[in-house]
């Protein structure tokens, strides 16, 4: 089919010529596969075990609960018993006791990607904005690479005016901001006291805590979900402490 | 598309179901992965539902992928397992990268046009704290190394074009006058307003808003916060309809240059510097006392996005 723009658009389903291409049509779909299989785990407590070999040779592989388990289960298909057995153990694992831990991590996934929704909405009405502004065409807004001798420096000129009014305004407001990292501390908020150490907190309250997060079989923690109060199976100990790294 | 909430679902009809359409789903899309990529690949599905493992491309196909992957070696086999657990990690460190980054991004868009508005002299009408002070500062500093740059560009090109209508120094005064004027319309009042520590509160907030707003839009504000999707685009109108006001004021401010050019006589020119020095008094007195309510889409933004109290890090690191 023949379309004017490049938008999203059918392929031919064939492997794909272009290598770069092909390669980073992998990690997408890889990917995706990966996220749709462990929404079926979560959603129907399936056990499901995906092997994938990359077009470099490499191998991923996923697997609920573990992969070495199904990969054994299914390398002895002769141990009947077993599988039945096991059927019978795995529908009243399924029943009684959902596993605690995903079903936390799932709860911040959907909190996380709401505050999403809620960025993109905020995106669309500042995009409006600054549409009907360019509108109106004040040449002070234009693209710096835009302006000439002139208005580069009356708008320097002017910018310097509006910072050494700004600047007496923020000594001013400092008085006010240590008032507040005050009543910060009496309400119980960490690291009241110092503005750096007030600001960290204030991001990871910002993609972490939400007061009005609802937890059907969990009490989250205050701060993250690696607190203390989580127990971490000692089997991802060592991704715990990369992925800890990775955080700070 | 309805939000499908992640976890167990309840129903065992609506589970089996659901299970159904999603195991053709998955076995569909590695069949497209394997298909375009040409690669090998297979699944193995175990539930409640069907005594006989499911399997992908089929039992013999998988045994062999299973072969496979099994005679590798270990640390080849090991480097890209997952399981749930550690997938939906990687899923969330992903979706709050992206968080952080759509934050930032509107936290600058918002400072910007903050800089600009305090350009034209409007800091008065915004409602701020230290945080988007240090915020409009960074972007100022920020913005003032672009200017300079450009300079720099325009003196290395020997580009000397001057704009069509030579701008007098004063036109940020003559911007300040109009503001003036602008401000003092019923919709611009101007009323002393104390700050208190709780002006981040947006209930608090709301509740300084109510002496500045008559019943309709009071109203209007209070259903922002329970309505948002709607009311929001009526603010937006509000917003509309205020930069429409701003545009008659650029247009009268141009007719008011066009006729000071028609007399280019220095009595004229100190006039006008005269002028611009009596209003700036006036304006700094504003800065120090006076906080008027929100734009009125910051308002509503604040209102109905609590959570986005997000650092814009590159501006924080410059003002270290």
């Amino acid at each position: 089919m023949v379309r004017s723009t490049k938008g999203r658009q059918k392929i031919e389903m064939k492997k794909m010529e272009n290598e770069s291409n092909l390669q980073v049509t992998f990690s997408k779909r890889r990917f995706g596969l990966f996220k749709k299989a462990s929404e079926l785990c979560t959603l129907s407590g399936a056990e499901i075990l995906l092997i994938v070999f990359s077009p470099g040779g490499k191998v991923f592989s996923f697997g609920h609960p573990s992969v070495q388990e199904l990969i054994h289960r299914f390398s002895n298909p002769n141990h009947n018993s077993a599988i039945v057995h096991h059927q019978n153990n795995n529908l009243q694992l399924v029943e009684t006791r959902p596993d605690r831990n995903i079903q936390y991590l799932n709860n911040i996934l959907t909190e996380v990607l709401a505050n999403q929704e809620k960025e993109k909405q905020k995106r669309m009405v500042l995009d409006l904005l600054k549409e009907s502004r360019e509108q109106v065409g004040n040449w002070y807004e234009k693209d710096v690479k835009d302006l000439d001798m002139n208005e580069t420096n009356q708008l320097i000129s002017a910018l310097q005016d509006v910072k050494k009014k700004l600047v007496r305004e923020m000594s001013q407001y400092s008085q006010v901001n240590v008032s507040q990292n005050y009543f910060g501390q009496s309400s119980g908020v960490i690291g009241g006291g110092n503005v750096g150490i007030d600001l960290f907190d204030q991001r990871r309250n910002a993609f972490n805590y939400n007061p009005n997060m609802v937890f059907p079989n969990h009490t989250p923690p205050m701060f993250g979900y690696n607190n203390d109060g989580v127990l971490v199976p000692i089997s991802n100990m060592n991704y715990m402490s990369s992925y800890n790294f990775n955080q700070s | 598309m309805k939000k499908v909430k992640l976890s167990l679902i309840a129903n065992e009809r609506s589970r089996k179901t659901s299970f159904m359409k999603r195991k053709n789903g998955i076995f569909k899309k590695l069949h497209e992965l394997s298909t375009l990529c040409g690669v090998q690949a297979c699944a193995l599905i175990y539930s409640p539902f069907i005594p006989v493992p499911e399997s992908w491309p089929s039992r013999e196909g998988a045994k062999k992928v299973a072969s496979k992957f099994l005679e590798m070696p270990r640390t080849a086999r090991t480097r890209k397992m997952m399981d749930q657990e550690t997938h939906l990690m990687e899923r969330i460190t992903k979706a709050k990268e992206q968080l952080k980054n759509l934050a930032a991004e509107n936290r600058e868009l918002q400072v910007r046009r903050f800089m600009f508005d305090c350009v034209e002299g409007k800091m008065s009408q915004y409602r701020y704290d230290a945080k988007d002070l240090q915020d409009l500062l960074s972007c100022m500093n920020l913005y003032l190394d672009q200017l300079n740059g450009r300079i720099e560009s325009i003196k290395e090109n020997g580009e000397s074009l001057l704009s069509s209508v030579s701008p007098f120094p004063t036109r940020i005064g003559v911007d300040e006058i109009g503001d003036e004027s602008f401000s003092d319309s019923p919709i611009h009042s101007t009323t002393r307003v104390v700050d208190t520590p709780n002006a981040t509160n947006p209930h608090v907030l709301a509740g300084d808003m109510t002496p500045f707003l008559d019943a309709d839009a009071n109203a209007n504000m209070n259903q922002v916060q329970y309505q948002a999707p709607n009311n929001l685009f009526n603010q937006i109108q509000r917003e509309f309809y205020n930069i429409n006001l701003n545009l008659n004021l650029n247009l009268n401010s141009n007719q008011y240059l066009n006729q000071q050019q028609s007399f280019m006589n220095p009595m004229v020119e100190q006039h006008m510097n005269h002028v611009g020095g009596r209003e700036s008094i006036p304006f700094v007195d504003r800065n120090y006392y006076n906080y008027n309510q929100l734009p009125a889409v910051d308002l509503a933004s604040t209102s109905y996005m609590p959570s986005t109290t997000d650092v814009y890090d590159p501006y924080i690191n410059n003002n270290l």
